[in-house]
C-alpha cells in the first residue's frame, strides 16, 4: 500500500526556537517538546495507515448503493499523448464549467496503469467524500470546499468533532492533533482510493486560533 | 428482582442520552487497530494482552464517565450495589448498553457468588470479521486471537477503579464458532481504597 505523506506542520522545530527564549531550562522544553512533535508524527504515520483501511471499506459500504460517478466514470485507456500535464494546465486555466469534451482526461494513478477521470468526475467523488461521507463519519458535512480544478482540494472543517476536548494551549494542542487528524487525512486516502482517485496525496493543517480549537483542513493533491 | 429490571431501565435511559458513532465506523476502526497490533506483534498471546492494555485505560475513563451520568441522573448507584451480583448487573445492563447499546446478560454465579458471567448476544467490534481459517502454515495461530479481548480490559479496568480486582477472559467467542460470546469475570480481591493509585501515572 502506499502511503500518503503527511504533513500537518512545516518545520515545528523551527517554530518554537523562535518563540522561546534561550534559557537553561528553556533548551530541556524545547528539545522535549521536538521530541514529542516527532513521536507524534510517528504515530501518526501508523494511524493514518489504519484510517486508509477504514476509510477504504467504509467508503466502499457506503458508495455500494449510489449510481455510478459522472459523465466520464474511470476507464482503463492509455494515454496516447506525449504531455498531458501542459495541456491539461491550460484547460484547467479556461472556464472549468465548459463542457466535459473540452477538458482533456487528467491522468493518475500508479505507473501500472493509466486510468483517466475527468476533472469532473474528480470533483463529482470528492463532493461524495464532504457530504455523505463525512456526515457518516462526522455526522456533518465539509463545512466549505475549494478546488482548482486541477487536482487540487482544500476541505475546511470549523468544528471537528474530535478535536473539540484539544487544550486551549498551543503547543500540547498541537501534538494532540497531529495524531488525532491523521486518522481523518488516512479516511480520506482510503475513501478517494476506493473512488478511483489513487495516489492522491493528503495532508492536513490544524487551524486552530483563539476562537475555534476544532478548526482544521484537509489538502488533497490528485496527481 | 426489582433491581434488575431497574438496571435495565437505567441503562436504556443513559443510552438514550449519549452521543452515538457510525458502527461500521467502530467496528472497522477496532478491525484496523487489531490488524496493526497483529501485524506488529505477532503473537496472538502478546496481542491479546495489548488489547487487555487498552482496554484497561478505557475502561478506567468509561467508569468515570459512567459514575458521573449515572449520578446526574439521579440513579444514586454509588449506594446501590451491595454484592458482587449487583455489580454484575450494573456493568452488563447498564455500562454494556451505555456505551455500546447492546443488551447483556448475566449468568452462571459461582458458589462463592465470587464470578459470573457476561453473556453477549451480539458483538458490535466483530461486524464484518471473520478469522482465518486453520492452515499448516500458521494460520493455527491466530485462532488463538481473543478478537474481543478489549472488552476484558474495559471491564477490569472499570472495576478495578471502584476497588475490584478482576480478571476477565473471554471463554465463548462467536467468531470461533460458538453461538454467543461469553466473558467471564472472576473477583480476584476487593482493595482498599487506594488514594495513591489516583496519582499514578498510566
Amino acid at each position: 500500500q502506499k502511503e500518503g505523506s503527511h504533513s500537518p506542520n512545516d518545520n515545528p522545530s523551527q517554530s518554537q526556537s523562535q518563540q522561546s527564549q534561550p534559557q537553561p531550562s528553556d533548551n530541556h522544553t524545547e528539545e522535549d517538546a521536538a521530541a514529542a512533535v516527532i513521536a507524534a508524527e510517528r504515530s501518526a504515520a501508523r494511524i493514518e495507515r489504519m484510517g486508509y483501511d477504514v476509510g477504504y471499506r467504509l467508503c466502499e459500504r457506503l458508495a455500494q448503493h449510489r449510481p455510478l460517478l459522472g459523465p466520464g466514470s474511470p476507464s482503463p485507456e492509455t494515454n496516447a499523448e506525449s504531455s498531458p500535464s501542459p495541456a491539461a494546465a491550460l484547460a484547467g486555466n479556461t472556464a472549468a464549467d465548459a463542457s466535459p469534451a473540452g477538458n482533456p482526461p487528467i491522468v493518475m494513478g500508479g505507473g501500472h496503469h493509466h486510468t483517466t477521470m475527468d476533472a469532473k468526475t474528480q470533483l463529482e467523488a470528492v463532493k461524495f467524500l464532504c457530504k455523505e461521507f463525512w456526515t457518516e463519519v462526522f455526522r456533518k458535512q465539509i463545512d466549505k470546499l475549494q478546488t482548482n480544478h486541477r487536482g487540487v482540494f482544500v476541505l475546511k472543517d470549523q468544528e471537528l468533532k474530535w478535536l473539540k476536548r484539544l487544550p486551549p494551549d498551543e503547543e500540547s494542542a498541537r501534538v494532540g492533533a497531529i495524531r488525532i487528524l491523521a486518522f481523518p487525512c488516512g479516511l480520506i486516502r482510503g475513501a478517494l482510493g476506493c473512488l478511483g482517485l489513487n495516489g492522491a496525496v493528503v495532508s492536513c493543517d490544524f487551524l486552530a486560533d483563539g476562537r475555534s480549537m476544532a478548526s482544521c483542513s484537509f489538502n488533497i493533491k490528485v496527481k | 428482582m426489582s433491581s434488575k429490571s431497574q438496571a435495565a431501565q437505567a441503562g436504556q435511559a443513559l443510552w438514550a442520552k449519549m452521543p452515538k458513532a457510525n458502527a461500521e465506523l467502530f467496528a472497522l476502526t477496532y478491525g484496523s487497530l487489531v490488524t496493526e497490533l497483529v501485524r506488529d506483534y505477532e503473537d496472538p498471546i502478546e496481542v491479546n494482552a495489548q488489547l487487555d492494555r487498552i482496554g484497561h485505560s478505557i475502561g478506567v475513563r468509561c467508569v468515570d464517565e459512567f459514575l458521573s451520568k449515572a449520578d446526574v441522573a439521579g440513579m444514586g448507584l454509588t449506594t446501590q450495589c451491595q454484592n458482587l451480583r449487583d455489580t454484575a448487573e450494573v456493568v452488563a445492563k447498564m455500562g454494556f448498553k451505555m456505551f455500546l447499546g447492546i443488551q447483556a446478560e448475566v449468568g452462571a454465579f459461582s458458589q462463592d457468588q465470587r464470578c459470573f458471567s457476561i453473556y453477549l448476544q451480539d458483538n458490535p467490534l466483530s461486524t464484518f470479521v471473520e478469522l482465518p481459517e486453520d492452515d499448516p502454515s500458521g494460520g493455527e495461530d491466530l485462532r488463538r486471537l481473543k478478537y474481543s479481548n478489549l472488552y476484558c480490559g474495559v471491564i477490569r479496568g472499570a472495576l478495578e477503579q471502584v476497588n475490584l480486582k478482576v480478571d476477565c477472559n473471554i471463554v465463548r467467542d462467536t467468531l470461533k464458532g460458538d453461538e454467543l460470546n461469553e466473558i467471564r469475570v472472576e473477583l480476584k480481591e476487593v482493595l482498599a481504597d487506594g488514594a495513591g493509585d489516583d496519582y499514578k501515572e498510566e
